[in-house]
């Protein structure tokens, strides 16, 4: 998996911490998550999407070890 | 409604981080600390053979008590990433124990055989019962889990 959250969270200025509490994860998960250790639940992007206001595809996709 | 695989209402609280942290740490050095004792009483004769009736239990107990507190008791920001971590811990732990488990008696037999003792094969029961009851309860529970999905399909 690779994602833009970073990208994204920077748009909106957020800092790890603010969305980790948006989303009701903690820190770690969304620094894991940025970093490509961990795929979150569809909760979880769902979520993330509803604080991006954008769909889960702008900014989380498949890489070429998914195919 | 929550998800099977995020169903997290056996772990303990927070603070009992903090007890498994105490036992844990606390339980070799009170070891440590009776042992020195009766070093220093004299008492050595006695501590002997109460300590090959007792002291590995007293030494588990403890310790194993320490190590539940931490594994089962839940992150002051518990969430799916770590519930998915201890589970896998958890998967991991297991598979290493069943091979330990199988193997290490297994080693110390060919080492009495190796080092021309006389022949002796290792008492493994006790210790694969624990093992096995481990996996006849986790099977049940993903069985029950299983059985839930198959019914929730009809």
């Amino acid at each position: 998996m690779k994602n833009s959250i970073k990208v994204e969270r920077a748009k909106k200025d957020l800092t790890q911490e603010d969305l980790a509490q948006l989303i009701g994860v903690s820190r770690q998960t969304i620094n894991s998550i940025e970093k490509g250790k961990y795929v979150p639940s569809t909760v979880v992007s769902l979520k993330m999407s509803k604080v991006f206001g954008a769909p889960i595809n702008d900014f989380m996709g498949l890489d070429e070890n998914d195919a | 409604m929550k998800n099977l695989d995020q169903i997290e209402s056996f772990l303990l609280t927070p603070s009992y981080r903090k007890w498994g942290w105490i036992l844990l740490i606390g339980g070799i050095p009170l070891v440590l600390l009776v042992f020195t004792l009766v070093v220093m009483t004299g008492a050595m004769d006695r501590f002997s053979a109460f300590w090959s009736d007792w002291g590995l239990f007293f030494l588990h107990v403890p310790l194993s008590i320490g190590l539940f507190f931490l594994l089962f008791s839940k992150e002051k920001n518990e969430d799916e990433m770590f519930l998915a971590l201890r589970f896998k811990a958890m998967m991991h732990g297991i598979r290493f124990t069943f091979a330990a488990m199988l193997l290490f008696p297994l080693m110390a037999w060919v080492s009495t055989i190796w080092t021309g003792q006389p022949y002796h094969f290792p008492e493994v029961g006790g210790n694969l019962a624990v093992v096995t009851l481990l996996l006849l309860y986790a099977n049940a529970t993903y069985g029950y889990f299983k059985y839930q999905l198959a019914k929730d399909e009809e």
